[in-house]
């Protein structure tokens, strides 16, 4: 499944946090100069198998980017 | 150094040819170890500070079952890009899998909420995957472990694509995400 997507993420590397950290370098975005995402940004994540999904960036340090992924319609029970 | 372009898809990726003259890989796998590269990274987004490895104490189990989380997981692009964001983290060469606690999916979804998403997953067992000599090491929290290779080859990629099936359906699968317009 080929999508449009800001950052390509691992999902087997994602936390129980829904965190996860990707790499501009490896995604489609890496040669667009315009792209710079700061905590607190959406973005949209692909691994290339399933739909893209939005994600908030929580942290920033160059290349790297970790973003916290929102399941659409997902609640979760919390104790 | 040869000043022929490399092209890695539609992105030209440097213009030598260390890979193919020196380790005998296609482009596609030059990108996390080609020296221009590597450079041209460091220059444009700084030095990267590996973290220190910390390891869970906890050992192998008899039964040990991981999984990769999609189907596409284990094809060379996408595990060149896990394993060299392994070794920008820890200086390891290594692709995280995650293990089915007693064999139970729905249990590996509590554990980890993305594993309802996706709809696909390989299967491996860890003694096979030692048994091949690629070691296992309980990082992060439970239930992660790093499969650590030692080198990013395509021959090394191939060996340990060898050693998982499927893909599976998912049986923790919840299909409730819509794709994003």
């Amino acid at each position: 499944m080929d999508a449009v997507y800001d950052l390509w993420f691992d999902a087997t590397s994602v936390g129980a946090d829904l965190v996860v950290e990707t790499w501009i370098s490896h995604g489609p975005r890496a040669n667009d100069n315009s792209f710079d995402p700061q905590p607190g940004d959406w973005v949209t994540v692909g691994d290339g198998d399933e739909s893209p999904l939005p994600a908030r960036v929580i942290r920033r340090d160059a290349n790297r980017v970790w973003t916290q992924i929102n399941i659409p319609n997902r609640h979760t029970a919390v104790a | 150094m040869d000043e022929k372009a490399h092209v890695i898809g539609d992105q030209q990726c440097c213009r030598c040819t260390y890979f193919s003259a020196h380790l005998g890989i296609d482009d596609r796998h030059h990108r996390a170890l080609c020296p221009a590269r590597i450079r041209r990274d460091r220059a444009k987004y700084g030095d990267v500070v590996f973290e220190p490895l910390i390891l869970r104490e906890e050992s192998i189990p008899g039964l040990l079952i991981v999984v990769r989380l999609g189907m596409r997981t284990l094809e060379d692009e996408h595990l060149l890009r896990s394993v060299d964001q392994t070794h920008g983290r820890w200086g390891i060469w290594g692709f995280s899998v995650l293990e089915v606690p007693e064999g139970d999916y729905h249990r590996l979804a509590l554990l980890r909420p993305i594993v309802s998403d996706r709809r696909q997953l390989l299967v491996a067992e860890g003694q096979q995957l030692l048994d091949a000599g690629f070691p296992l090491l309980p990082t992060l929290d439970y239930p992660h472990w790093t499969v650590t290779l030692s080198a990013p080859t395509p021959d090394q990629f191939a060996h340990i694509r060898s050693l998982f099936h499927g893909p599976i359906d998912n049986p923790a699968y919840s299909a409730t995400t819509e794709p994003i317009q």
